[in-house]
């Protein structure tokens, strides 16, 4: 076509090279186009085989030792409403030619309520019964040495279990299952929920102990690598062992969610999904990872968000069982954004620089606070503490947020190093203490950024309880499995909120919808009214503020009748203004199965109860007293606690006196990034972890860039125009006037 | 010709931004060659007097720590002058060793260089290949290619034996991919040759 529009400039018959100079951007731009899909087709010919994930190289085939015990992790979720039911089934198997106990520090997530165990042996499965711990802990050994198949779990930790298994055969394999309830986070209008995959090095603070023989007996095998210290004596249960970095320990994930209303988006962060939406029925999915399984090396974390229009504003949850109401409840206060201007406050950003963050977490962490340090107000004042073995506060005092100061601040950010111990208690002490005249009757806000691994948490919740005063605590969870327990727990006793950061992506996002909670009112002094003559139980006792985006969310027992139809009433003061709802409870027909234990509603209550009751060894209430009420709830409900655990034995005897026992400890996988767990993971094959380098140069997109740019140019060139393009396109883009 | 009017601008726009596209594509090409001269003279000065740290010159952050050579019966050859560290500034230059402290002890040394400049070469490798190596003694090692992998970066962790003796080659893959973020890497490992001994003798 463009010869014949052309041909009017042409009289004589034009050569091969004048055909191609009058033609050059059209050779160009066909150039480029032909490059552009060679160049695609060879990535995709050339794209080989890969090798294998966590393939290890240049380590000799002798040296790639295969562990006796392997671990298979098989977790399947069933989403429903605000509660998630998990069932987890861990399969040892013993690759070894003697018999083998397991031992496996594992974690779940902080709030969830374990109230079913089992195992199983080929075609028989055993149910778990629970116990007083240490009663838990002499029906296993007893069984163990007789030779009986058992396996017992204990909770070292709310998020920190210990699994033992006795007695695995050679060549055996022994699946021991897990069942917890969970609820499901809600916040600014979206859903989310982790599930934990292992273990971020934990600091043991305080002086070593040295061999506590009195407690050996039962700790020899399952002796961690950190000493106990008085602050933490029970480090060596809390500090497993990392797997060899050429082994992986595989998980494989089967979620059922039934979101109950449209769903807009539903994702994970943290891994690749294949979700198939039902087509018999609405708004219900099912998951699994991207290929079947995936390392145990990161938090998985689920994200869903309601269409617009349907993000829920209340929502209440009714169980009756054995005569007892048990009830959720959520609800939304209303959202008012207001100008943070008005604010009069101080922010002191603490940034943990331990030894734990090194690798992608202190890159993560230094993002961090360099949003936080851009979203400060002229007005306010701030200050930088960062800590590891020692603390270093960047202002003896906070200062006026000025551009030279807050220059200061990234350039005193950018060079820390993440190196050395997590002596966090100082450092929060010190943030939490200072003050001076002028910022007295500012706010004080707190942006605390770790990963949260230390041994100590009650020593740190003691200390923000009793020296929090009018400041608040905002924690910020960062790394691919950060410590969700303390997190949470800090947030909530700092009467902050907390948020977790394990992408660099995630930063920007993530800090913007936690400054957003800063700088603005929250609900404050919430009250329930529950109708008259009902005896009603509820947690947290103490209702928390509600910052921005943040829903109320109680879990309440009503003991006795009540009517078909109640309401609850909710009170509270927004910006000094009084707010009041009513919410309407609806009953429903007891359903005959359901008991304290497979009621939903009942176990998760009843582990909020526990928590409440673990909190008052805090303030100073002793440890018998504590444990008397918890195992009041604890046993009657079949919940884990730290005073309560699972344990389940196989009758018969399957090993005889002749054969020997080993006990092997099942490691944990360095957590993704983490350069710590990675390097203590190689430390007995002498390798290392070292990060891939960039090795690429932009030059030859440069040379593209200017190829483009130049077809461009020679394009819509004047000169082109005319002699590539018809008139017509002339008379489109120019008044007929401007022809030449 | 006509006056300069509004249709010109974006041709002239054109132009000036494929000029300077090409000049930065150009200066990244000009810096690997030219800076490998400066260094060389650098690494002579080193095997006079290894006790201290010869520069390049006065600014730069990285210094030469290796020689690696590779030369083939058909004449194929490359000569490079490998700095110590592979952070962006050291790479532009000349390729880079991982870890520092490894390179006149025995154990593994990693060296990583970008895909299109100076590890460009690896394509053409083959196992079986011979890459020498000269450390600061001015003493030469035979190392013989024994695998060559592509791994994907993302799930497969870069884990080595520091205690194994040996050399691992890292480069980014595809060779002629113009993005240069792809996740893939070109590994190249190579095994002393057994028997061959140190020689001192010039290659």
């Amino acid at each position: 076509m463009h010869t014949r529009d052309t041909q009017q400039y042409h009289h004589k018959k034009p050569s091969f090279w004048s055909i191609l100079f009058d033609n050059l951007a059209f050779v160009i731009v066909v150039g480029l186009v032909l490059f552009c899909l060679q160049f695609a087709a060879s990535v995709k010919a050339q794209t080989p085989d890969l090798a294998r994930a966590g393939e290890m190289f240049l380590v000799s085939k002798q040296q790639r030792v295969t562990p006796a015990l392997q671990l298979n992790t098989n977790v399947s979720m069933s989403i429903e409403g605000m509660t998630s039911r998990v069932s987890v089934q861990q399969a040892f198997t013993n690759n070894s030619s003697e018999w083998q106990e397991g031992v496996y520090v594992f974690p779940l997530p902080d709030d969830s309520a374990v109230n079913a165990m089992s195992i199983r042996l080929g075609e028989r499965e055993i149910v778990g019964e629970i116990h007083e711990r240490e009663e838990a802990r002499e029906i296993y050994q007893k069984s163990r040495d007789a030779g009986q198949q058992a396996a017992l779990v204990e909770q070292q930790r709310p998020n920190l279990f210990t699994q033992k298994v006795a007695n695995i055969a050679p060549g055996e394999t022994v699946t021991v299952e897990l069942q917890y309830i969970q609820a499901v986070r809600y916040e600014n209008g979206r859903f989310s929920l982790r599930f934990p995959m292992t273990i971020t090095p934990r600091y043991i603070p305080g002086v070593p102990l040295g061999e506590m023989e009195a407690q050996q007996e039962f700790v020899t095998s399952n002796k961690g690598w950190a000493d106990p210290t008085a602050i933490v004596p029970d480090a060596a249960e809390i500090t497993p062992p990392y797997l060899s970095l050429h082994l992986q320990n595989r998980i494989n994930l089967d979620i059922t969610l039934d979101a109950g209303m449209e769903v807009d988006s539903l994702r994970s962060p943290s891994h690749r999904l294949d979700i198939l939406e039902s087509l018999q029925q609405d708004n219900l999915f099912h998951m699994n990872l991207e290929g079947g399984s995936a390392a145990m090396d990161r938090d998985f974390e689920l994200e869903w968000q309601p269409r617009a229009g349907q993000v829920p504003q209340a929502a209440t949850f009714v169980d009756s069982v054995e005569g007892n109401t048990y009830l959720q409840v959520m609800l939304m206060p209303p959202q008012v954004q207001a100008s943070s201007a008005a604010l009069n406050r101080e922010v002191v950003i603490v940034m943990d620089t331990s030894g734990s963050m090194a690798g992608a977490s202190i890159a993560q962490a230094k993002r961090s606070v360099e949003f936080a340090l851009s979203r400060l107000q002229a007005n306010d004042r701030f200050n930088v503490v960062e800590f590891n073995s020692d603390f270093h506060p960047l202002f003896p005092e906070s200062v006026n947020a000025s551009a030279a100061n807050v220059m200061r601040a990234l350039n005193f950010v950018r060079s820390l190093n993440a190196d050395g111990g997590t002596e966090m208690y100082p450092a929060l002490q010190w943030a939490l203490a200072t003050r001076n005249t002028d910022t007295d009757g500012m706010l004080k806000q707190l942006v605390f950024i770790t990963d949260g691994s230390v041994g100590n948490e009650e020593q740190m919740f003691t200390l923000i309880r009793n020296d929090l005063k009018a400041a608040r605590l905002f924690t910020v969870g960062i790394g691919a499995a950060p410590n969700s327990y303390f997190m949470r727990k800090a947030a909530e006793l700092g009467r902050g909120t907390y948020t977790f950061i394990s992408d660099l992506d995630e930063v920007a996002s993530s800090m913007d919808a936690l400054f957003s909670k800063l700088g603005n009112a929250v609900m404050a002094g919430v009250q329930l009214t529950w109708p008259a003559g009902t005896e009603v139980e509820y947690y947290p006792t103490a209702i928390p503020d509600l910052y921005l985006g943040e829903p109320l969310f109680v879990t309440a027992k009503i003991t006795g009748k009540v009517a078909s139809a109640f309401d609850v009433g909710i009170s509270g003061q927004l910006q000094g203004k009084a707010w009041e709802r009513n919410l309407n409870v609806t009953m429903t027909e007891p359903a005959a199965q359901k008991t304290t234990v497979t009621s939903a509603l009942a176990s998760y209550w009843a582990r909020q109860k526990i928590a409440a009751l673990t909190d008052l060894l805090q303030t100073g209430t002793g440890i018998e007293e504590v444990k008397a009420q918890v195992l009041a709830i604890a046993l009657p409900f079949q919940l884990m606690s730290r005073f309560s655990s699972f344990v389940a034995v196989e009758r018969i005897v399957a090993r005889t006196q002749d054969a020997a026992l080993f006990s092997s400890k099942v490691g944990n996988q360095p957590p993704a990034g983490q350069l710590l767990a990675a390097r203590m993971a190689g430390q007995n094959l002498q390798s290392q972890q070292l990060v891939y380098p960039g090795t690429a140069t932009p030059a030859a997109l440069n040379l593209l860039a200017g190829l483009i740019a130049l077809g461009i140019a020679l394009c819509s060139s004047r000169w082109s125009r005319k002699q590539l393009f018809s008139i017509n396109y002339l008379r489109v883009d120019r008044p007929a006037r401007d022809i030449e | 010709m006509k006056t300069f009017n509004r249709y010109d601008l974006l041709p002239c726009v054109m132009l000036i931004a494929a000029l300077l596209f090409w000049g930065q594509g150009l200066w990244i090409y000009a810096k690997a060659q030219f800076a490998q001269v400066l260094i060389a003279d650098a690494w002579q000065r080193s095997l006079v007097q290894p006790d201290r740290i010869h520069k390049p010159w006065q600014w730069a952050d990285t210094w030469p720590v290796l020689r690696l050579q590779w030369q083939r019966l058909d004449a194929a050859s490359e000569d490079l002058y490998v700095l110590s560290g592979a952070d962006g500034s050291a790479l532009a230059f000349g390729p880079g060793l991982l870890s520092a402290e490894s390179a006149s002890s025995e154990g593994l040394k990693v060296i990583a260089a970008h895909r299109d400049t100076h590890f460009e070469f690896l394509q053409d490798v083959n196992t079986g290949d011979t890459l020498s190596l000269q450390d600061i003694s001015g003493a030469w090692h035979d190392y013989r290619v024994d695998d060559i992998t592509i791994v994907d970066s993302r799930d497969s962790p870069l884990i080595v034996n520091s205690s194994v003796d040996g050399l691992l080659l890292i480069t980014c893959y595809p060779f002629h991919a113009v993005n240069p973020g792809g996740p893939l890497r070109y590994l190249v490992t190579a095994y002393p040759v057994p028997g061959a001994g140190i020689s001192l003798a010039a290659h």
